[in-house]
């Protein structure tokens, strides 16, 4: 009997071994699926505040899990976890782009770094699937293993930077070992003490930040650039310098161009964003290139929205845009707290630290191209149907150039906000007249107001004038375009489901 | 036989799937337990004499973590804790030094680089504790409790990790990890063992400001 019983459990412990390989092999992701990754601060939703830093604590580290592909995203509130969708760990949710951020996630422990004070202090990350103990964990540079505890390994650089590898399984390194960077350390595993956890590594980044002392600093940005570098996923270098190194077309803003008041309810926000092409040899990267005020530059904003980056800084570039490449600045404006008041603002591009795109030799936009006017009115104008959309009023279209396909069909159907596009026959920034760079020797005259005529829009583009009558007829085709989209994708997503 | 069999099989895979469910949802905080004092060694050596305390400590650490002392580019602290201290191991870098010791099912760990001081002379934002008489910021993270702080132009991180690090006391509550650091000696108040470098002159060179 008892040997049968140690027989049952044998057999039913590699039953067990082998489900979980075949459930592992079964989830096992698509090395090709293209990378992508969500902003840094933006949280799963319902599991907390992010930290928006697009700082790379760590330029240039290695990926700390040897292979690619490798997802950083939340255990607590993933499929499976404590807080997220019920299911496995395994799941293929769990393993695929695009990334998250979960540095400040929902914890109640102290973090001065965190918008609330407390949350999660490093990044999880999972390897290419769940198995445990199987994917290795390599050092992120060259160092020192200063610390080797129950279930992590600590790795210190030169300049004292230490980096943390939590959840450390099979591990391959001894204290005061001096590594290379790519030196397999350990392996991703559930080690958590006595109570194990899901198979993934938690990754610290512990150093001094100005004002906060020693600390668990974000480390979103620096994996993101490190798992660019792993997998090759860096844009191409930039073509010799044929031109400026800084230069942007406009291709389409949400926001009514400047012939339009943006009329919002005193104190409220509206969110939007500009999209620019890529008309110069350097690569834009978050973090790196910002819309900020101008006119002048650097100057305060009165329309600064909630989610403004700084006082100067509306927006930094969504993703990673390589020359010929389209990126987008998504922010709010906020209206007067007056009704009535009218404020208008200047935008132009930045490369923090190096060039305003404006300036001599860049590609522009000039400082005083990118405009848009927000006009506090009384809620009850509002309620009559206005604002109107901008008397610009052209087609709308589908939202999802370059944005990182979620897989759910509504983030894809139903827009964020209104979309406006210039007229076919606008050109580039230099086909509309307007110079592309403040100081090139062209200088535009101020904005018009909206009118009869040809109007200079926000963007620096011409936009004909059109009567709101004509507004509303394109924002009904606009809405109509919208729907006929919704209900292709909705058809098309139930006939490949049908098809499985 | 045959239902027996797969009762057991059913068993198994019952247990295995309850384990895999702990596994995926684990408490995000520990659960209430008493509060831990700071053992009777870990309290301020002031008492039973630095400079014994320091040359105990010292004493107790091997060749190379001697060496290492000797080496630090920054002022050195060590355990004063006598199991601390001769489970200790000390490796330096350029610009900084890092002892780790594992004692029963704690790992401790003190991490320390340059002091990178606000320019206004302020304390560190979440510095709302004190430690050693500086400010200091006590943090959990993973289970791992640690407190950092700054003394002589040296930022310290102490941290410990628990073998059952939602259990133990001493990573549930940081009354263990304050007085760990209270305790810490300066291994430049003890005497040289005969043969080794001075850990006097090592403290006080290059990094100490």
């Amino acid at each position: 009997m008892n040997r049968l019983s140690s027989s049952v459990l044998s057999t039913a412990r590699a039953a067990i071994a082998l489900g979980f390989a075949l459930g592992a092999a079964a989830y096992a992701p698509d090395a090709s699926a293209q990378f992508s990754y969500r902003p840094a601060g933006e949280l799963t939703s319902g599991s907390g505040r992010g930290r928006v830093d697009n700082t790379v604590y760590a330029p240039g580290i290695r990926y700390p899990i040897q292979n690619a592909p490798s997802y950083l995203n939340s255990q607590v509130w993933g499929v499976g976890g404590g807080s997220g969708p019920a299911g496995s760990q395994c799941d293929a949710r769990n393993y695929s782009f695009p990334w998250r951020d979960n540095y400040c996630e929902s914890r109640s422990w102290d973090m001065p770094m965190c918008p609330s004070g407390t949350g999660h202090q490093g990044q999880d990350i999972r390897a290419a699937n769940c198995m445990n103990n199987v994917h290795n964990c390599v050092a992120v540079t060259d160092g020192t293993i200063t610390n080797i505890g129950s279930y992590s390994v600590y790795l210190t650089a030169a300049d004292g930077t230490r980096y943390d590898y939590l959840h450390m399984g099979s591990v391959s390194v001894s204290m005061g070992q001096r590594v290379t960077r790519g030196q397999v350390l350990g392996r991703v595993s559930n080690a958590f003490g006595g109570t194990p956890t899901t198979v993934h590594l938690h990754f610290n980044i512990r150093k001094t930040v100005s004002g906060f002392g020693s600390v668990y600093a974000p480390t979103y940005m620096s994996l993101v650039r490190a798992y660019e570098a792993l997998t090759g996923s860096m844009p191409p270098p930039p073509p010799p310098p044929a031109g400026p190194r800084f230069g942007a077309m406009f291709v389409m803003q949400s926001f009514p161009f400047a012939s339009t008041t943006l009329n919002l309810p005193a104190s409220s926000e509206q969110r939007g964003y500009f999209e620019f092409r890529n008309i110069g040899t350097d690569t834009w990267r978050p973090g790196e290139v910002f819309m900020a005020t101008s006119q002048p530059r650097d100057r305060v904003s009165s329309a600064r929205g909630s989610d403004w980056t700084s006082a100067a800084r509306p927006a930094t570039v969504d993703r990673v845009v390589a020359p010929g490449a389209t990126g987008r600045f998504t922010f709010s404006l906020r209206a007067p707290s007056t009704v009535g008041v009218e404020t208008s603002e200047y935008f132009g591009l930045v490369r923090e630290g190096v060039a305003w795109f404006s300036d001599t030799g860049q590609g522009g936009p000039a400082d005083n191209v990118l405009q848009v006017r927000v006009r506090a009115v009384s809620a009850a104008v509002m309620d009559s149907g206005v604002p109107l959309p901008p008397d610009s009023g052209v087609g709308v279209r589908d939202t999802g150039v370059g944005v990182p396909d979620t897989g759910v069909e509504e983030d894809v159907v139903t827009p964020e906000f209104d979309v406006f596009e210039p007229v076919d026959d606008v050109g580039s920034i230099e086909d509309s007249g307007v110079g592309p760079a403040e100081d090139s020797g062209r200088r535009p005259g101020p904005t018009p107001p909206g009118g009869g005529g040809v109007t200079m829009g926000g963007c620096g583009c011409v936009v004909p004038a059109r009567s709101p009558r004509d507004s509303r007829g394109g924002a009904m085709i606009a809405l109509a375009a919208v729907g006929l989209v919704a209900v292709g994708r909705r058809r098309a997503s139930r006939e490949s489901l049908r098809s499985r | 036989m045959l239902v027996e069999s797969r009762s057991v099989l059913r068993a198994c895979l019952t247990l295995a799937a309850l384990a895999f469910q702990s596994a995926c949802s684990r408490p995000s905080e520990p659960s209430s337990t008493p509060r831990a004092s700071a053992p009777a060694d870990l309290r301020s050596p002031a008492a039973d004499g630095v400079r014994a305390i320091a040359q105990r400590a010292l004493s107790a650490l091997s060749v190379e973590s001697r060496s290492a002392v000797a080496a630090s580019p920054l002022p050195v602290l060590l355990f004063g804790d006598s199991a601390a201290a001769s489970a200790s191991a000390v490796v330096t870098g350029p610009a900084w030094y890092a002892i780790s010791a594992r004692v029963g099912e704690r790992t401790l760990s003190l991490h320390v680089v340059r002091e990178d001081p606000a320019p206004n002379g302020a304390a560190p934002e979440g510095h709302s504790e004190r430690v050693r008489g500086a400010p200091a910021m006590v943090l959990f993270n993973e289970g791992v409790r640690s407190v950092t702080w700054s003394e002589r132009g040296a930022t310290y991180a102490l941290e410990v990790e628990c073998g059952r690090p939602f259990e133990d006391e001493a990573c549930t509550h940081q009354t263990y990890i304050v007085g760990l650091a209270e305790s810490l000696v300066r291994a430049s108040d003890a005497e040289p063992p005969a043969g080794a470098p001075s850990p006097e002159s090592a403290a006080t060179r290059g990094g100490a400001r």
